[in-house]
């Protein structure tokens, strides 16, 4: 259709081993594992990690997390975007070129399969460009049919984070999640067998955030243009710069640009051309042309790894990390709040008492297991009365029960602070509340306390 | 299309201020999204519309349904006896839990009318019954279940259900708005006894100040400056300052309103106490 | 290259008769009332997380200052960036001067009038009750009148213009200038009872329904196409790089400005509104997916070829932070527009997350740049006081936006789920509003350290542009460079 006619390049990278295709090819193993290991391991009897978004239950590393600690979660979105921010600052698009899903899985799965049907760059240029024969049909068939058959796996991966691992190879998961699987698996498709380097260059944020938050002395990958200028083939020695213009640092660049026109959008810092160039250089015995380096090394200053930046997100990194980790480990199963109830102040019973009257809500969010019982104490009142009754919760299920408050009149001062303490075997909460009676204090203070 | 074609100006920076333009064709991806969205919008809206014929009424009826396949037993609970013993007792429970909020006459005051037959969550007997269980926590009733035990919400439900629709006419006015009820045709106002101011007493001032305490400060407070109920000493009166209006308000209540009448539940010589002590605190200043 | 090209200034002074005084006058009210505007919403950030700050006056309660937020970030800040980068590039892409002074002096002083009179009338608590048009029937009026005013002077100058070609910035604005009054006038139908009250025409749901056509299309004539159109004309001038695709550019245009006036139901899912006009509101929003990040596609591949600036300079930084923003928040709007994602998010802080997404990121980053590049030009200074607290506004305001946005988001996310919780017997496991909202406290503590960075990095500009101002001017000899 000619509305089709694009303003895309199809980008036919060249197959390139080297220091950071190594380096690329180890660090996708661990990464591997975590994608499709992680959610079968069991910790304390839970997946180490899983999302469990019907029941509303996150799974991390042998902690229960419900809704209720939906501050957890801000807290590792705000970390996970200062890690961001402080990586890039450093080592500029690092995450793009070594740990993006979307780049280890191209790098490991499609462009292997692709090279086993259809061979490398020149092959696959001249068969695209030539007319439809049984060899291209069945080489092409061969290949999207195992893009497919990865596209599904990498999507049930990817679902095992969520329906649970077993459950879903079982196919004991939830009809929701094989739909979820069939829709990624389409996308994924799509992805391996057209979209590709497109994602990163319209669509995906942080390739635009972390162009803007590199900055001078940020890694990024870079061509030396005063050794390698100017370049050309077959110019007298002396006249030439080391650059011999081999464009073999263009055809392995999964992006399709040219890393000698300079820092660009679409560089993912792969670090594929250097492989190329060094292995062009070697031939000279000179070293490569294309490098990791930063603008300030550039222009013959000084790259400075510790400066106000680094320094402010190390900072917040290492705050944000020491909170995380205090409410991983202070993290209870026991959840409770107490409110007064809803419309009352207090009343003086006929006994001479005074009565307060509060709302108790407690939750056992612990997955499975026995049903807990759960005591009620009141602390921070002399001669307190409490009636509460004893609560026993099933795994997953909380109850809300009145928790009446009674001190003889003589002893019960305006508004005082106590302490509702809710307890079980293995976990203790203390809840803020506040005991009001009889006396002269303001009308601001009444009705807030809890 | 080689690249050649693309990144071509068109010449118009001399008309714009400088700025260039290129020409480049729209991306496939872009144009095949666009196409996309619209397909889908049409494909969704006839879908929904025409063929499933879904609608949000559809989706609400087919959750109820949902929920009542999930939870057969909601809403059950154990009988409710009939028996005079159990009402008698449950009358004693009714005394010791729920008067504070329902009133001495079940007419209502902080929670809803029940004496009544206006029932917001249902009224019968299992319902109730499952209403005191649970309790109605968006709305501040608890849930007394685990409080009282199935044996004492069945013998309070077993009083509550006793009561029903006595419409306690010495009680008379309903507070309508709490319970949530239509104005119900309200019983005659009571005829108040005059009093005079000037025979007011120590030792009624001292017996009012304690029925005021007990009964009123819960809404009034106990310095009188109002919480849920209006302020009864900045000097502004809604339904009348001297005494006799006050013991009126009192006796009668504020229909339409959480103000109760008194009258039944006091009696008149304990809202003449309470009364003369109000009035006697707007004196002092 | 140590200097931040932009930041340093190729001069380019106001050709003669072009009135520059009022494009100033227009740049500092953006900056004094974009401050009082964000200040104001800190205040309500702290009333949210600590109640006691609503005081004991009426004329600081939420309920009050809320409005006054809306209204001074949308209307005060937005509105005079707005006019400020129309008044700026409209002689200089139609190479006359406004059509008439005059007009311009009463738009901007009927503009800040009417400001004042909102600033003084809602913490009153004379308002309207309708979201985002709150202001009195008289102000309405004023409003109508002013803006009436400001389109004689807008197509009075594009017919006298100079040049044939109208670059698609001017389309953008043109939107902007013919919707908005549409809208306003419509929507503030109204039969006054006294001065200060008036009875809206509509009512119930058709007054809803008219509400959020209205409500929408602000946030889609008043904080979209217009600011596209700043996008337009101000990031090819600063990367000093040709626009990626006038082709884009105009079925965009057009796409937008259809599609987004049927999209304002989406805001009333699952209410009384007929199902039909509910999938109205969903299906055109998801339509309106395409045509917004055709802008955001326009805007980036600008900078095809300036990409290496983005290392240091700033005002090139925020304008790809506010692209990326606005193509993540026209990302995230369809997606809550859509039936069962809207059940979960609506009346959740998630939308208030994703507003402020938009208006911080997209509205907020872009207007900064704007101001960075646009001052020592308008007042003849060779560059910027300091880069380094351009700098430091950049990022600082950045991770305000995030700390802001995660914490919301999260805050609605927990509200969506807490909300519909059951337990095992059928009975709501939060049954009490309150106790939920005591869980959406420490969001709130949190959205309000990022409202107050980002807060604290406008002030950062205002002092240095302040301090821009009050540098000498290079020597009056020096030619004038022309703009490349």
């Amino acid at each position: 259709m000619a509305i089709f006619s694009g303003a895309r390049e199809w980008v036919y990278p060249q197959h390139m081993r080297g220091t950071f295709h190594a380096l690329r090819t180890w660090g996708s193993v661990p990464l591997h594992l975590l994608l499709f290991v992680l959610p079968w391991i069991m910790i304390n009897g839970y997946p180490a990690a899983r999302l469990d978004l019907p029941g509303r239950r996150l799974y991390l590393f042998g902690q229960v997390f419900t809704a209720a600690d939906g501050f957890f979660i801000a807290l590792l979105g705000i970390a996970a975007a200062f890690l961001l921010f402080f990586v890039t600052a450093l080592f500029g698009r690092v995450w793009c070129g070594y740990a993006c899903p979307q780049t280890i899985l191209l790098e490991s799965w499609v462009r292997p399969i692709e090279k086993f049907f259809e061979g490398d760059r020149s092959r696959r240029k001249r068969r695209d460009a030539g007319p439809w024969t049984f060899d291209k049909i069945w080489r092409k068939a061969g290949k999207w049919g195992a893009f497919l058959l990865a596209s599904f796996l990498v999507s049930m991966a990817f679902a095992q984070w969520f329906a649970g691992a077993w459950e879903l190879w079982t196919f004991q998961a939830g009809w929701v999640d094989y739909i979820l699987v069939g829709v990624f698996t389409g996308l994924w498709f799509a992805d391996f067998a057209w979209f590709r380097e497109q994602l990163c260059n319209y669509l995906c944020p942080y390739a635009r955030f972390q162009g803007a938050l590199t900055d001078k002395h940020s890694l990024t990958i870079s061509y030396d243009a005063q050794r390698g200028e100017p370049r050309k083939k077959g110019k007298a020695q002396g006249q030439r710069g080391g650059c011999i213009d081999c464009h073999k640092c263009v055809v392995v660049c999964p992006q399709g640009i040219d890393i000698r026109d300079g820092f660009q959008l679409e560089c993912i810092a792969c670090g594929k051309c250097i492989d190329a160039c060094t292995s062009v250089m070697e031939r000279f015995d000179q070293p490569t042309l294309v490098r990791y380096s930063t603008e300030a090394r550039d222009m013959g200053k000084v790259t400075r790894l510790i400066r106000p930046r680094t320094v402010v997100y190390a900072g917040l990194l290492t705050a944000l990390a020491g909170a995380m980790l205090f409410m991983l480990f202070t993290h209870s199963p026991l959840e409770a709040q107490v409110a007064r109830a809803a419309g009352t102040h207090y009343t003086v019973d006929g006994d001479g008492y005074v009565r307060n009257v509060y709302m108790l809500r407690i939750a056992n969010n612990e997955a499975r297991g026995e049903p807990t019982a759960f005591t009620v104490e009141v602390e921070g009142l002399e001669g307190a009365e409490v009636q509460a009754p004893e609560v026993v919760l099933q795994p997953s299920t909380s109850r809300t029960i009145p928790l009446v408050v009674r001190v003889p009149t003589a002893e019960a001062p305006t508004n005082v602070p106590i302490t509702v303490r809710v307890s079980s075997e293995r976990d203790r909460v203390n809840l803020k509340a506040t005991f009001a009676g009889p006396g002269d204090g303001r009308r601001s203070d009444r009705g807030y306390g809890q | 299309m080689s690249k050649k074609q693309l990144d071509q100006l068109m010449g118009h920076g001399a008309d714009n201020d400088g700025i260039e333009e290129y020409d480049n064709p729209l991306p496939d991806w872009w144009i095949g999204l666009f196409i996309f969205t619209v397909l889908f919008a049409v494909g969704y809206t006839v879908e929904y519309h025409f063929i499933s014929g879904r609608s949000q009424d559809a989706a609400y009826l087919a959750q109820l349904e949902d929920a009542k396949e999930r939870w057969p037993e909601f809403g059950k609970a154990v009988g409710v006896p009939t028996d005079a013993a159990s009402i008698a007792e449950g009358q004693e429970i009714y005394v010791a839990n729920c008067v504070n909020c329902h009133g001495a006459n079940l007419e209502g005051g902080i929670g809803p009318n029940l004496a009544d037959d206006e029932w917001i969550h249902g009224g019968e007997p299992d319902q109730i019954a499952a209403i005191v269980t649970e309790g109605v926590a968006a709305k501040g009733m608890p849930a007394w279940g685990g409080l009282l035990g199935p044996d004492k919400v069945a013998k309070v439900t077993a009083f509550v259900v006793s009561k029903k629709g006595t419409q306690p006419t010495s009680a008379a006015p309903t507070p309508a708005a709490a319970a949530g009820a239509s104005a119900e045709a309200q019983a005659d106002p009571v005829e108040v006894d005059p009093f005079d101011p000037a025979d007011i007493t120590d030792e009624i001032l001292a017996a009012g100040a304690e029925v005021y305490k007990t009964n009123c400060a819960v809404c009034h407070l106990e310095d009188m400056t109002g919480q849920v109920g209006p302020s009864l000493v900045d000097g502004e009166w809604k339904h009348g300052g001297e005494l006799s209006d006050i013991m009126n308000t009192v006796t009668n209540g504020i229909p339409e309103t959480a103000m109760v009448a008194w009258g039944a539940v006091l009696g008149d010589e304990k809202v003449r106490d309470v009364s003369a002590f109000i009035y006697s605190k707007n004196q002092e200043d | 290259m140590s200097e931040p090209s932009v930041a340093a200034a190729p001069l380019n002074p106001s050709p003669p008769g072009y009135d520059d005084a009022v494009v100033k006058r227009f740049l500092i009210a953006t900056v004094v009332w974009g401050i009082v505007g964000m200040l104001v919403g800190v205040v309500l950030a702290l009333q949210l997380a600590w109640w006691p700050a609503n005081t004991n006056l009426p004329y600081f309660t939420f309920s009050r200052l809320r409005p006054l937020h809306t209204n001074a970030v949308i209307f005060a800040f937005g509105g005079n960036i707005l006019f400020t980068g129309i008044y700026y590039s409209m002689p200089r892409l139609l190479r006359v001067p406004m059509w008439s002074k005059a007009l311009s002096e009463f738009h901007f002083w009927g503009w800040q009038a009417i400001i004042v009179s909102a600033a003084v009338t809602l913490p009153l608590g004379l308002t309207q009750t309708h979201e985002y048009a709150e202001l009195i029937w008289p102000i309405d009026i004023a409003i109508a009148v002013v803006w009436i005013a400001f389109a004689i002077n807008f197509f009075g100058t594009i017919a006298v213009r100079k040049v044939k070609h109208l670059y698609v910035a001017i389309w953008f604005y043109m939107s902007f200038v013919i919707a908005i009054p549409i809208l306003h006038i419509f929507n503030n139908l109204a039969i006054p009872a006294t001065l200060t009250r008036s009875y809206p025409i509509y009512s119930g749901m058709t007054d809803a329904l008219v509400q959020w056509w209205y409500g929408h299309n602000a946030v889609g004539f008043f904080l979209t196409t217009p600011f596209l159109g700043l996008m337009y004309y101000f990031l090819p001038r600063a990367a000093n790089r040709p626009v990626y695709s006038y082709r884009l550019s105009i079925i965009h245009f057009w796409a937008l400005v259809f599609i987004y006036i049927w999209a304002g139901p989406h805001h009333l899912l699952y209410s009384g509104l007929p199902d039909w006009v509910q999938t109205t509101g969903m299906v055109f929003s998801l339509m309106l997916l395409a045509p917004s990040w055709g802008g955001m596609l326009n805007g980036l591949l600008t900078l095809r070829g300036a990409w290496d600036r983005l290392r240091s300079d700033y005002i090139l930084k925020m304008m790809v932070v506010a692209v990326s923003f606005y193509g993540m928040s026209t990302f995230e709007g369809p997606m809550m527009s859509i039936r069962s994602v809207n059940g979960l998010s609506h009346y959740t802080n998630w939308t208030i997350g994703h507003v402020h997404s938009g208006a911080l990121g997209w509205v907020g980053m872009l207007s900064f740049g704007i101001l960075y590049w646009l001052v020592p030009r308008l007042w003849n200074k060779s560059k910027v006081y300091s880069n380094k607290l351009g700098e430091t506004h950049f990022w600082i305001g950045t991770i305000g936006i995030v700390i802001y946005t995660v914490a919301m988001w999260a805050a609605g996310v927990t509200e969506g789920l807490m909300w519909r919780a059951v337990n095992p017997d059928g009975t709501l496991m939060y049954a009490d509003f309150s106790t939920i909202v005591g869980y959406i406290q420490p969001f709130y503590w949190l959205r309000l350290l990022g409202g107050l960075m980002y807060l604290s990095g406008v002030v950062l500009m205002a002092y240095n542009l302040f301090m821009t101002v009050q540098q000498p001017s290079p020597e009056t000899g020096a030619a004038p460079q022309p703009a490349k």
